[in-house]
């Protein structure tokens, strides 16, 4: 080394060690948990966060979150705040991040939510993987991580390990148990074709596929397709070609219009059975085209604000009006903003109940919801919750699409405590 | 040509001025970056950690392109292998932090120097395609490897807790112990480039032919050039899951090689101290941008990006000496024309 270097080194290295010492001497020791009041709660107001794609390919899930702060703005708009259980009314201050589904920006917003923005909790988060990787550190903060927008099995069935995580969808091991019972009652010796996405999609297929066995279903041929690839006509056909009478259909939005178009092309007519995830009248069937999409099933548990049937509903008739007043360019139509609408109206709905301002009173009072409803969920369809029972959701109504509306089939549907664990 | 030349002549080092300030400035930094632990809050310190493993990462593309003039789109996919190498050798073998980023680092070597043999033969765009596939290959493969990697739903990875007689917080040790890998990923990188591989690979970017007369293997510095650039994302995969503890597909996306590529060129991609700057634009900017408007955030991204590019077309750090030498000019010419004005007033 040179000998200018050199003189510039040594104390350089003298300081770079004298940094590490100072350093390691004043290094914050781990944080003692004192009696402090549980933060983002005060006395007239609470402070909540959320994490959702507002930016990339998923954007369209940021609707859940915008439409949630829409909520919270006509509550503290036309009704000053929500009354708690503790006879206080606060106001609701929502802080949301994006994350565009990332699970590494997720998390980091969790931190920056309960770090910096000393939030009281998190709720309505949307993406599986998203609300995977703030699980642990939520967890261990016990902070609650409530009402999450995704339908994973696991928020149900991890209580144990993670007791401040739960969903607020039904579950796709629910949907796809209800989904199985229906084709044993309905359709004997069916032949069931089965496909899904490869990313929500084997969630619910691999559900699926454990249910018919539990059914002794026959699942003739089953598909996944990725979101890039540009068309799954072929895969349609191959369905089609199996001699399958029954299609189970786990596709996401924009195949699953191409798979109706195709099908129709191609007059293959099976008992059409949508999930959850793609049942919108006004963002899928009115799309595929009337034709397309007459006759399809699928599972309801809230109110479609496309369908006519619900013009005069009070809750629809709200829904419509103050979430286009209060989210600027939400479109109602959107099942999307009745995601996130549901999931505010749900918090507000624990907040009432809540006994003491803390996490821990949220978490009692959410865990111990008995037949509670909000104003967009189906007649019939509960939210409870128990010690043994993880799932906030359990029921639905299986319904026929007749080119206008969803005609209910049957009853409803209830797995009221007893969703199959999906492994 | 005769930057090729030059490259290749630059051999002797002459000790100067400006090295020693360069030195003086990285220890500097790493004095700072030992120190900041006693100030900074558990989540900056969650969020440098995060810049230190992009800064890695990005430290192997700026090998990879900007020294040796290969275009990568394949770097989120050797990211992603470093990532789930790591995770798998801590959650199957019960590898420590510094196991799992070594065989994180052997494995990636690997796979890049794989991928790095058609780089051998091809150039610009056909390359650009090859890594293409390559990186957008990476998602299927891990959910096609449900049974090791988790699917879709992705794997916890333990994260590294302190030693029990070290009093610090976990983020505090995490932040130390990717500090530690980075400042030696960087060092190695820093020897490694400013010797004669280095000038090996900068004339074989400049100009293929003329290096290759005067006896450098241009297709040996590419493969290397490829399998350490890679192996550094490798390493930068695996820092993450140190602050993460948790990955999943939807981590790798090929939009993840895009950003590498941008904030290698905002950061200075012909140099290696930008990829610390890199580090600092892929941690901070996505969420800079959406708290500036959540409707525009890409566009604000885009934005910031075009402007770095105009104003700074070679990098903030590559074009940092230019605009000090500017300056440096603007004031002597003002000290000489101060110096003739009092001339003239002394006449």
């Amino acid at each position: 080394m040179p000998k200018e270097l050199c003189r510039l080194t040594k104390p350089m290295v003298a300081m770079v060690a004298a940094c590490g010492i100072a350093a390691l001497l004043g290094l914050q020791s781990p944080p003692v948990a004192a009696a402090e009041p549980t933060p983002g709660i005060t006395e007239n107001e609470i402070v909540l966060g959320t994490s959702t794609a507002l930016s990339g390919s998923n954007a369209a899930t940021g609707t859940i979150g915008k439409a949630q702060k829409a909520y919270y703005d006509f509550v503290n708009a036309e009704h000053g705040g929500v009354k708690m259980g503790d006879g206080k009314t606060r106001k609701i201050k929502f802080v949301m991040y994006d994350d565009a589904l990332e699970p590494a920006r997720a998390l980091q917003n969790a931190r920056r939510l309960v770090e910096q923005d000393k939030v009281f909790a998190i709720v309505g988060s949307t993406g599986t993987s998203a609300c995977l990787a703030a699980r642990d550190y939520l967890n261990q903060r016990k902070v609650p991580q409530a009402f999450l927008s995704t339908g994973a099995p696991m928020w149900g069935s991890d209580v144990a390990k993670y007791p401040w995580t739960f969903g607020i969808w039904p579950a796709y091991n629910t949907e796809a148990a209800i989904y199985a019972r229906y084709i044993k009652e309905q359709v004997p010796n069916a032949k069931i074709a089965l496909m899904g996405d490869d990313s929500g999609g084997p969630l619910f297929t691999n559900a699926f596929v454990e249910a018919a066995k539990k059914e002794g279903l026959n699942i003739v041929i089953k598909e996944a397709y990725s979101n890039s690839d540009p068309t799954i006509d072929a895969k349609i056909d191959r369905l089609a070609a199996s001699g399958a009478d029954v299609f189970v259909d786990a596709t996401t939005t924009k195949f699953t219009i191409q798979g109706l178009k195709r099908m129709a092309a191609i007059k293959w007519q099976p008992v059409h059975i949508i999930w959850g995830v793609s049942n919108s009248i006004g963002a899928v069937l009115k799309v595929a085209g009337e034709e397309a999409s007459k006759g399809v099933l699928s599972g309801q548990w809230y109110k479609d604000a496309s369908s006519s049937a619900y013009a005069n509903d009070p809750g629809v008739k709200q829904f419509s009006e103050k979430v286009v007043q209060y989210g600027s360019g939400i479109d109602p139509h959107d099942s999307n903003a009745e995601m996130g609408w549901i999931a505010a109206e749900a918090v507000v709905k624990t907040l009432e109940q809540m006994k003491s301002p803390t996490r821990e009173a949220f978490m009692e009072a959410a865990r111990n919801m008995k037949d509670q409803s909000v104003s967009l969920l189906l007649d019939g369809v509960k939210m409870t919750m128990g010690a043994n029972d993880g799932y906030l959701i359990e029921s639905l109504q299986v319904a026929r699409f007749d080119g206008q509306n969803y005609v209910p089939v049957g009853g409803l549907v209830s797995y009221e405590g007893k969703t199959p664990v999906s492994h | 040509m005769t930057k090729a030349l030059q490259a290749i002549r630059a051999g002797s080092d002459q000790p100067s001025r400006s090295a020693a300030f360069r030195h003086f400035g990285i220890l500097a930094l790493l004095a700072f970056a030992i120190a900041l632990p006693a100030i900074a809050s558990p989540y900056t310190l969650f969020q440098l950690a995060g810049v230190m493993a992009f800064a890695v990462a990005a430290l192997g593309l700026n090998v990879i392109t900007g020294y040796t003039g290969q275009v990568s789109l394949a770097h989120n996919a050797f990211f992603a292998v470093g990532a789930y190498i790591g995770a798998m050798s801590t959650a199957y073998l019960g590898a420590g932090p510094l196991g799992s980023v070594v065989i994180a680092a052997v494995v990636s070597f690997a796979a890049g120097f794989v991928a790095g043999i058609p780089a051998q033969r091809l150039r610009g765009l056909y390359l650009a395609l090859v890594t293409l596939a390559i990186a957008v290959s990476v998602t299927p493969m891990i959910k096609q490897f449900e049974a090791y990697t988790g699917g879709v739903v992705g794997f916890r990875v333990d994260q590294p807790a302190p030693p029990a007689w070290l009093p610090i917080s976990q983020d505090s040790w995490i932040y130390y112990l990717v500090l530690l890998f980075a400042a030696i990923a960087f060092f190695m990188t820093y020897n490694l480039l400013s010797g004669s591989v280095g000038r090996s690979f900068v004339g074989t970017k400049e100009a293929e032919l003329a290096a290759g007369s005067l006896g450098i293997d241009v297709a040996r510095s590419k493969v290397m050039a490829f399998a350490y650039g890679s192996m550094l994302a490798g390493i930068g995969g695996a820092l993450a899951n140190f602050s993460i503890g948790y990955i999943a597909p939807d981590s790798f996306s090929l939009m993840l090689s895009i950003g590498f590529l941008a904030a290698a060129v905002v950061g200075g991609i012909n140099t290696i101290w930008g990829a610390i700057i890199a580090g600092i634009f892929l941690q901070y900017v996505p969420s800079f941008a959406s708290d500036i408007s959540q409707a525009l955030s890409g566009a604000i991204y885009g934005g910031i990006l075009i402007i770095c590019v105009i104003v700074m077309p070679k990098g903030i750090l590559g074009s940092l000496p230019r605009l000090i030498a500017n300056f440096q000019t603007i004031r002597r010419e003002s000290r000489a024309e101060a110096t003739k004005a009092l001339n003239k007033v002394a006449n």
